[in-house]
């Protein structure tokens, strides 16, 4: 099972104009303003981009849907073509801006979506669902969510003991380390 | 009473844990399991992690706090948000330690500063849960006796099949 439906995918689209975009006003004399303009639409779709992944990173770490290697390909791809795109504008075009208008407005905020990208692709790990079963999607049967509901109307009336810790909490310069760099046993 | 000492737990501390030991049994193994290679990926999703030293800075244990919604079966679609313990174990080597009263051992003292954690956020998230491995009853009777009740709920793993029992606690929250 996969999430993947890329021709009804808005993002999708959106990656595929962005590209687009670049091939077309590089061959067209276009005011900096419409440069600053695409330039922009790239640094949205990035977010986009980042914003999808982590929400479907978030579901298959719930278990909303199962990991499925296809969705895995396809939010990196969606990673490499952003970049491959960014990169041709990085390397040619916005030089080429700057050097014509002086300060082009997004492009510090395009070259640092492009760092991240770099990092995203070549930290990738695919998600996994998660290990503890407490943090993964679930619904209550009728009589589950009854008694959850009772407990709290019960506390209203007789609230539970306040718990004190006297734990102090220290950096992790605290824990003791023999000389292998393990703790020890 | 020896006090232990609560260390935030970063990924920086992976090389620290890699012989952290908390018994033979399958769930105790994946809870080892759970701090060596899983940790990470939880940090990420916003859930605590604890490592617990004692006085000398020896690792005793770790303890962890996340977050979980449960949807109710209504067809609103109401979710209840509440704190969890996903993981919390204590070191073979120190299993029973120190002696004397129950509620002074390393163990009590990991979970009360887990649930003091928790209370900070009750206004928000007012009920704690936990699920226990069905075969793990010492931890059963050990989280009863702070509080938690047994919860007609279950959670069937899909691929081992094992069916998780719940285990719920309120919160004190800070108006009370």
């Amino acid at each position: 099972m996969t999430t993947v439906d890329k021709h009804n995918s808005p993002v999708y689209r959106q990656l595929e104009a962005y590209g687009e975009s670049w091939k077309k006003r590089h061959a067209e004399a276009m005011a900096c303003r419409d440069w600053e303009d695409a330039i922009a639409v790239g640094i949205n779709i990035f977010h986009m981009l980042r914003e999808r992944e982590q929400a479907w990173r978030d579901q298959v770490f719930r278990g909303i849907v199962p990991f499925a290697l296809e969705d895995n390909q396809d939010h990196q791809g969606r990673f490499r073509n952003w970049l491959a795109t960014t990169r041709d504008v990085l390397a040619d075009s916005l030089p080429q801006l700057e050097s014509r208008f002086g300060t082009v407005e997004g492009a510090a905020k395009l070259r640092e979506c492009a760092a991240l990208a770099e990092n995203v692709i070549s930290a990738w790990a695919p998600p996994r669902l998660s290990m503890s079963v407490g943090l993964r999607d679930m619904t209550l049967s009728p009589e589950a969510a009854n008694r959850l509901d009772e407990m709290l109307e019960a506390t209203k009336e007789n609230p539970p003991p306040r718990i004190e810790s006297p734990l102090q909490v220290k950096d992790r310069s605290f824990l003791k380390r023999p000389a292998s760099g393990k703790a020890n046993s | 009473m020896d006090v232990l000492v609560a260390i935030p737990f970063t990924p920086e501390l992976l090389g620290d844990v890699g012989d952290f030991d908390c018994g033979d049994e399958d769930y105790q193994q994946e809870l080892a399991i759970w701090l060596q290679v899983e940790a990470p990926a939880f940090l990420e999703k916003g859930t605590r992690v604890w490592l617990f030293a004692d006085a000398d800075g020896n690792l005793v244990g770790f303890g962890s706090l996340g977050k979980t919604r449960w949807a109710y079966p209504d067809p609103m679609g109401k979710k209840r948000h509440l704190a969890l313990i996903p993981a919390v174990a204590v070191r073979r080597s120190y299993w029973g330690l120190p002696h004397g009263p129950p509620e002074d051992r390393y163990a009590s003292q990991i979970l009360k500063f887990i649930l003091a954690q928790a209370q900070e956020m009750a206004d928000i998230e007012p009920v704690i849960g936990l699920f226990v491995h069905p075969k793990n009853q010492a931890a059963i009777r050990f989280y009863q006796r702070f509080g938690f009740a047994d919860y007609p709920h279950q959670y069937v793993d899909p691929t081992t099949k094992i069916a998780y029992q719940a285990m719920v606690r309120p919160l004190c929250r800070s108006a009370q």
